[in-house]
């Protein structure tokens, strides 16, 4: 019985060099997104002398310097003792904190309606939840700026502008959380409230009891989403916050003043801002293309 | 217990209780709705306070022009705020760069994110490459913004020493270099240093959606193909791209919305200039309301992009719509 | 030539034992069956066959080709997907095109034209060309699968379980048709399945798999009549064959099976078989299990001969022609099959005998048969 071989050495080249080229080709896009990140957390353990050296044009040797230097923290500290920024990072987490456990509460209510009924113009409902995502911010913000001067939230008060803030945030964290959590309601099967009800329990009661806890995932995953949306916000913050209710990110662009760039402290505070997130983003690793597209695509 | 007519259960109510006239309406309520309609109610009341109150008085504001001075009252003028738009050379500008804006960063976004996600896709160390792709995402957009000003700096930053070491770059600024980028017609280099920003910040969030996308595509679909002798781009183009489309559409429309909304990126880097090449139209927006404080005009034009947006998101409903109802169909 | 031929195929997934030490030769234009219940390895062999799985161990020829690291398209093979795997954006005809448009060979429009109308003939389905799968029926997709394979007149065929998942009056439909299309196309077809009733029907010759292990291989009748153990003997046939365990007791001459409820003595002939494949004469089993199908059992309401036992009945279920009629004895159920014309009911005092030329006894240990 004759045996021959059907694949030639020259295909078992070709297909190694597509191989490598694919690795190389995954190594430049992890070192595209990893070095800046890099640079960052490096740049703010350095003193300034050592965080603005860079080496001559074309000495790429030269850029094994950048690991060389000796680390201080005094950006971090700095930020805590000549910055004030503990009451910044006590501003977001109010902030933030606040407008995401509204929206969840109010959210879970009306993701669980639209999930279970049939609405006359539920398109048109899930159309203008939608819209308000699609209202650019600095659109929305015109009207709203108008509104809240006129119920005082821009007032130089701490509390005012806090409350001003959390109902800023709560018109982009509330029709996100209903449209997040919608899907997480409709996964649960409606025999499961049936019997609940078959069994003595009130509409609420079942919706409390035994909904409830099957949605927590999505519910857990809304919060989060809408905390790390708020935490980053900048522009609304800005404007709404004001000089009493500074948030992290706000007290960080104005390290950039007009005398001066505190590029030391501006790397710090950016680093601290990052870290809680990149932490949350792994715990809703899980969720977030389901999060970013509103529910349209799931994982 | 008490069974009403739609079928829910009425609660015991104490006798107390129902004297309260407003308890009675509340009941009455209650009982005219099925359950899920009426616990909708108060997130619907809030929201309609939050977001159609805004917008009728954004609508209304677009027809007075602002006052001048604190004490004078706003004048109507009507459709004004919105022919002049018609001359206003930055409103021109501001739309002709939106238009470049989105374009170029959806592009680069779409067509890296799904190369990237193609790549990465079964691949051993797929759930490592995942957990590092997420993180230029949840950097706040004003980071990433004083990130990269850091990175261009000319005497200090690391971007402008590799883009002038690898000779990819001839000019001696980046920031505020305001000269068209390779053609003449193409926006400045600084604009496409902002690109450059926003393309790092959110091709991640491409990859991971055209990742989910690539996981639904039947597994069987594919080794069909396999059998059948098509090779990987032609199994690519004719099976798996097919597959992925209305994906590859949600990712777009997503992206453009985001992409249309933060103006973090331009404030920190370039804040409009230099000579006006980023001033894209959200920005000029945010001008006009709060550094003129024209809050009339800024109404008018925040409206216009506004309807921009809204019509290309009637366009993502009708795809994830459309997307719902194939699957209901088949299978 | 169209062969193929396994030789000491191995699948493993990790540590898990899918295939183990596989050796077979389905012949060219065989109609070739891979018979199992789930987790068998039929399908895992299948795709070796294929090329969508590696091969752990061992060679698998196509032909006389060594085809371990051969593509799957260059194997010259075509598969029916067990969910036929239609590309859905594409119409009918653009499925049947797509393996003559993407292969080695550059067929002409026409020629493209022409293979798929003729496939599209021979399957019925020449009226469903413009159409999308998600307009198809069930049967008419599995059509369609089957036609995109034709097309490519390939050497071989495979089919993963292509049927299983009609209605079960299309599927009793499609086996006469899948049966008369092999033969039509003249290919060698390997088909896997979980249904003993499609390999019987179907089958020039049947490969019965069992946790990763060969049982047999043989003709339906082979399989049926004279299986080598237990699982075999077991899996195939509808009711399944009744096990009976019982004692070999050797007084000189006579042979006889004995248990509680019988003592049965075996003729010269069972007793040579016996001896032949029992190999050494000094030891022997005592313990042994008599395996009887339903259809081999004689009913009767009183006592006929010496050698029957009695047994009460359980449950009748009668079938149009045929009736099932559920036995107690002592330690058993049995099912026997037998005509509805009989007059038993439930609770009836029954008197059964087997018919002798159609018993199987196996050994109780390592279940396998000594006839």
């Amino acid at each position: 019985m004759a045996r021959t071989e059907l694949v030639s050495k020259a295909a078992k080249r070709k297909r190694a060099f597509w191989r490598t080229l694919m690795y190389i080709a995954i190594a430049a896009f992890f070192l595209w997104t990893t070095l800046p990140l890099l640079i960052m957390a490096l740049s703010s353990i350095k003193e300034h002398r050592d965080a603005f050296q860079i080496p001559q044009v074309g000495d790429w040797l030269g850029a094994l310097k950048i690991a060389s230097f000796s680390p201080t923290f005094h950006h971090y500290t700095d930020l805590f003792t000549k910055e004030h920024f503990a009451q910044f990072i006590l501003n977001s987490v109010i902030a933030s904190g606040s407008a995401s456990i509204i929206a969840v509460s109010l959210g879970s209510l009306a993701a669980y309606g639209l999930a279970r009924g049939k609405i006359p113009g539920e398109q048109h409902l899930s159309f203008w939840i939608l819209s308000t995502r699609m209202a650019p911010v600095v659109a929305v913000m015109v009207p709203l700026y108008s509104i809240f001067t006129g119920l005082g939230l821009l007032e130089p008060s701490r509390w005012r502008n806090l409350l001003g803030l959390i109902l800023a945030y709560t018109t982009f964290d509330l029709p996100f959380a209903v449209w997040f959590m919608r899907s997480f309601f409709e996964d649960i099967p409606v025999e499961l409230e049936e019997a609940a009800k078959v069994d003595g329990c009130s509409n609420l009661k079942a919706f409390r009891k035994i909904i409830l806890p099957l949605a927590m995932p999505g519910i857990v995953a809304a919060l989060i989403l809408c905390l790390i949306f708020s935490w980053n916000d900048f522009i609304f913050a800005s404007i709404f916050g004001q000089q009493a209710a500074k948030t992290l990110p706000v007290a960080t662009s104005e390290l950039h003043s007009t005398v001066s760039i505190e590029w030391g402290g501006i790397l710090a505070s950016g680093t601290l801002l990052v870290v809680p997130m990149l932490f949350l983003g792994l715990l809703v690793k899980k969720y977030l293309v389901q999060g970013m597209t509103m529910g349209a695509v799931r994982q | 217990m008490a069974h009403l007519k739609d079928g829910t259960m009425s609660q015991n109510v104490s006798p107390l209780q129902s004297e309260n006239a407003f308890s009675r309406l509340f009941d009455r309520i209650k009982g005219m709705l099925p359950f899920h309609l009426w616990i909708m109610l108060p997130t619907i009341i809030v929201l309609a306070a939050i977001t159609i109150y805004p917008f009728i008085w954004m609508i209304v504001m677009s027809f007075k022009e602002t006052a001048m001075n604190p004490g004078e009252s706003d004048i109507w003028v009507g459709l004004y705020n919105y022919t002049r738009l018609l001359d206003d050379e930055p409103f021109i500008n501001g739309v002709k760069l939106l238009l470049w804006y989105f374009l170029l960063c959806l592009s680069i976004e779409v067509l890296v994110g799904t190369s990237v996600a193609l790549l990465i896709n079964n691949v051993k160390w797929e759930n490592f490459f995942i957990i590092i792709f997420i993180m230029p995402m949840m950097v706040a957009p004003i980071i990433v913004g004083y990130l990269f000003r850091f990175l261009y700096n000319v005497s200090f930053g690391w971007g402008y020493w590799l883009l002038k070491s690898s000779g990819l770059m001839s000019g001696e600024t980046i920031l505020a270099n305001a000269k068209p980028w390779l053609f003449s017609f193409f926006p400045s280099t600084a604009f496409m240093a902002v690109v450059a920003a926003d393309v790092w910040e959110w091709t991640p969030l491409i990859i991971l959606i055209v990742l989910a996308g690539l996981k639904a595509v039947p597994q069987d679909q594919l080794e069909a193909a396999r059998v059948d002798g098509a090779g990987p781009v032609r199994t690519f183009l004719e099976v798996t791209l097919p597959n992925i489309k209305s994906v590859l559409l949600i990712a777009l429309v997503v992206r453009f919305m985001d992409n249309v909304r933060y103006i973090d990126l331009i404030y920190v880097l370039t804040k409009g200039g230099p000579a006006d090449t980023t001033k894209i139209l959200p920005f000029y927006l945010y001008n006009v309301s709060f550094r003129y404080f024209e809050f009339g005009r800024g109404a008018a034009i925040g409206f216009i992009l506004l309807l921009f947006t809204i019509f290309m998101g009637l366009f993502f409903v009708n795809v994830v719509f459309k997307k719902k109802k194939e699957v209901s169909n088949s299978g | 030539m169209a062969k193929v031929t396994l030789t000491n195929v191995w699948k493993l997934y990790g540590k898990i034992e899918a295939v183990i030490d596989l050796s077979l030769e389905c012949k060219d234009k065989e109609f070739f069956c891979l018979l199992g219940p789930s987790g068998c390895g039929k399908s895992s062999t299948l795709r070796m066959i294929a090329g969508l799985e590696e091969i752990s161990e061992g060679e698998i020829l196509i032909g006389d080709n060594v085809i371990n690291e051969v593509e799957p398209k260059d194997r010259d093979i075509a598969m029916v997907f067990e969910t036929y795997a239609l590309y859905p954006h594409k119409t009918v005809y653009a499925n049947m095109a797509f393996p003559l448009r993407v292969g080695k060979r550059n067929y002409s429009h026409s020629e493209i034209k022409e293979r798929v109308q003729k496939a599209a003939k021979i399957l019925e389905i020449s009226e469903l060309l413009d159409r999308y799968p998600k307009q198809l029926s069930g049967g008419q997709r599995q059509r369609v699968a089957i036609g995109r394979a034709i097309v490519r007149e390939p050497q071989v065929f495979l089919m993963d379980e292509p049927i299983s998942h009609l209605d079960a009056k299309l599927r009793t439909h499609m086996r006469g048709e899948l049966k008369h299309l092999q033969k039509v196309l003249e290919s060698t077809m390997i088909y896997v399945t979980h249904d003993q009733l499609e390999a019987m029907s179907m089958a020039d010759r049947i490969a019965i798999m069992d946790l990763g292990l060969l049982q047999q291989v043989g003709t339906p009748d082979e399989i049926f009549n004279q299986p080598v153990n237990q699982f075999v003997a077991g899996f195939v046939g509808d009711p399944p064959m009744n096990f009976i365990d019982c004692g070999l007791e050797v007084s000189g001459d006579s042979w006889n099976l004995i248990n509680e409820s019988f003592k049965i003595n075996l003729p010269p002939d069972l007793i040579e078989k016996f001896k032949k494949k029992n190999g050494d004469p000094s030891s022997r089993p005592l313990e042994v299990v008599l395996g009887v199908r339903p259809e081999n059992f004689v009913i009767s309401g009183e006592k006929a001969r010496g050698e029957g036992f009695w047994g009460e009945v359980y449950v009748t279920e009668p079938l149009g022609e045929d009736m099932i009629v559920d036995v107690t004895i002592p330690n058993n159920k049995l099912k026997l099959k037998t005509s509805v014309d009989l007059d038993i009911r439930m609770g009836n005092r029954v008197w059964l005998e087997t018919m002798k030329n159609k018993m199987h006894l196996f050994n109780r240990e390592t279940q396998e048969a000594y006839f």
